[in-house]
């Protein structure tokens, strides 16, 4: 594989953790325009691990999940109480504000005779943990889908768990998730923290692979599309947003020539498919008929044998 | 086993419920019946915790919880059906039905739904897994009823419970209540429609603009023929006697 190949693939793997980050506060009926945030906290948190710190790359990766975890739910627990719009308002003016703050943080340190560490606007350079060790992008890859895959065996343990369904009650009727005894504030905090956590192993991946991040990388228009590709995919699995991030990264950008006008042919897109699908590609009722289409197939076979 | 006492609720200034005292024993089924903006779904809603009352006292086996969060009510045994929006459209009918299960913990793959319940309602269990939005008008009030009982309540709260249904239908709910009662639930019943309700209560409260106009056994309200006119307005004689 080029790296070209390489690069896009791997693109597309990272951003599937912020889309996976949308796609779990989405379940449980919250739109949040600030995913990109606890991206970035994620990236900054795991570059200072490794770089300043330097400690192995499980440990960055597991700091910034933790920060970005820890900050999603502690800002979760401030406004998730927030109707509707008012949250997903307060979200976008969180990671402005966390956005902002990164873009005049200077924290260095001499590593080996360089300053390393946040510097403001010019992001945080030399995160060479990759390099140092002589490991290939093909093979940064790798630990990029394995991590993917993890976290989707994860989610998918989630959807078979009372905890999915709870999450989706959320999402359907709030007032009517009350009712069934169920803590809603309390529960969407719990999502926000995990929704965390997945930006933030998004983050991390990313700070390593391309060796540096800056502010401007994790600006509002990560978020809004972290969530049109729950959107495009449909929330019916955590497979859905994975489409979404495919069409996007994968196709569209593969696609040279609508290289420029890439925006307007996504969100060209977008429409088309929201004024045809409104839920998405894999929303709740075609996974409920898929699963019972797999269901009766596995009837079948068991009466046989 | 439920007492209210002097309960007050209101919305911006509009006084919904005004001074409200009520009773409900155990094993018994209470009504409260009331025409359309009586203030019935406020009692019920102060009572599971979904509105805080302004005033009054609600006390649940001697315990006050007037105020407490509805998951806190609920976790003591009180779980309401509320009226009209019954069901999580997009949940699966098994997911709904184990929506109720709330004492179980959330770190658990789901179960498979009690096997009693199933018994309960045939109609239900050869559609598990198709979406709740798919089911009829009827299904669904089975099904709200269904998944209120799976969370083992003590005290079941139904709202209309045959709003929007066909005289048959709402018959087969009517039905199914008086097993439940039968099994050892106490429930509290609104309703408007107050032939068929009093049939089937043990006791009921007649509501009118937030305040209890009339209360007593089933039997002594059913033979207060100036109750009927009033509520029923002057075609009451002959709805009476049609459903005899
Ligand atoms: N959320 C609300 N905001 C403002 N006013 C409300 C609200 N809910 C109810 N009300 C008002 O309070 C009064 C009582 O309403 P409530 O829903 O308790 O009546 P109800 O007896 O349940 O009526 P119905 O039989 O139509 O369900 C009505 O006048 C209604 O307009
Ligand atoms: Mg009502």
């Amino acid at each position: 594989m080029d790296d070209y190949v390489i690069t896009v693939l791997s693109n597309i793997g990272m951003i599937s953790f912020v889309a996976l980050s949308a796609y779990l506060l989405l379940l449980t009926g919250v739109i949040s325009f600030g995913q990109q945030a606890y991206f970035g906290l994620g990236a900054y948190a795991a570059g200072a691990a490794t770089a300043m710190l330097l400690l192995p790359i499980w440990a960055g990766i597991l700091i910034g999940a933790c920060v970005a975890g820890l900050m999603a739910a502690l800002v979760g627990a401030l406004t998730l109480r927030l109707r509707g719009l008012y949250f997903s308002i307060s979200t976008l003016a969180f990671a402005e504000m966390v956005r902002l703050v990164l873009l005049i943080v200077e924290v260095q340190v001499e590593v080996d005779g360089e300053l390393v560490g946040p510097a403001g606007a010019e992001g945080f350079h030399d995160i060479r943990w990759m390099f140092e060790r002589d490991i290939s992008l093909g093979e940064f890859m790798l630990l990029i889908y394995a991590l993917l895959a993890l976290v989707l065996v994860a989610l998918l343990l989630i959807e078979r768990s009372r905890l999915g369904s709870i999450f989706r009650m959320l999402g359907s009727d709030d007032l009517l998730a009350d009712m069934q005894g169920l803590n809603v504030v309390g529960y969407r905090v719990l999502a926000a923290g995990l929704a965390g956590v997945l930006a933030g192993i998004g983050g991390a991946l990313y700070a390593h692979f391309t060796t540096y991040v800056e502010p401007q990388f994790f600006n509002v228009m990560l978020g809004v599309h972290a969530l049109a590709y729950g959107l495009i995919g449909g929330l019916g699995t955590a497979f859905g947003p994975l489409i979404g991030v495919a069409i996007d990264v994968g196709f569209l950008e593969a696609v040279r020539f609508i290289q420029g006008y890439r925006m307007i042919v996504f969100g060209g897109l977008v429409a088309l498919l929201l004024i045809f699908m409104p839920r998405g590609l894999l929303d709740e009722e075609r996974v409920h008929r898929l699963k019972a289409r797999f269901r009766r197939r596995g009837d079948a076979h068991a009466a046989g044998s | 086993m439920l007492e209210v006492r002097g309960l007050r609720v209101s919305y911006g200034g509009l006084r919904a419920v005004d001074g409200v005292s009520l009773e409900v024993r155990a094993g018994e089924i209470v009504s409260i019946i009331g025409m359309n903006g009586a203030g019935k779904t406020s009692i019920l809603n102060a009572v599971s915790g979904i509105r805080s009352p302004d005033e009054g006292e609600i006390r649940f086996e001697g315990e006050s919880i007037g105020g407490l969060p509805a998951h806190a009510v609920v976790a003591r045994g009180i779980v309401q059906v509320p009226e009209g929006r019954l069901l999580f459209g997009t949940l699966s009918v098994e997911e709904n039905l184990l929506a109720g299960a709330h004492r179980r913990s959330p770190f658990v793959l789901r179960r498979r739904p009690r096997a009693d319940l199933r018994r309960l309602f045939p109609a239900l269990a050869d559609k598990l897994h198709r979406p709740a939005a798919s089911l009829s008008g009827g299904e669904a009030q089975m099904l709200a009823l269904a998944r209120g009982l799976e969370s083992e309540p003590r005290l079941l709260l139904l709202d209309e419970p045959s709003l929007g249904l066909s005289p048959k239908l709402s018959e087969g709910v009517f039905t199914l209540i008086r097993r439940l009662r039968d099994r050892g639930l106490t429930l509290l019943l609104v309703e408007q429609n107050l032939r068929r309700t009093l049939a089937l209560a043990d006791r009921a409260y007649v509501l009118e603009s937030g305040r209890i106009v009339s209360s007593g056994s089933a039997a002594a309200l059913e033979s207060d023929h100036r109750l009927l006119s009033d509520y029923l307005g002057t075609s009451a004689p002959a709805a009476f006697h049609s459903a005899k």
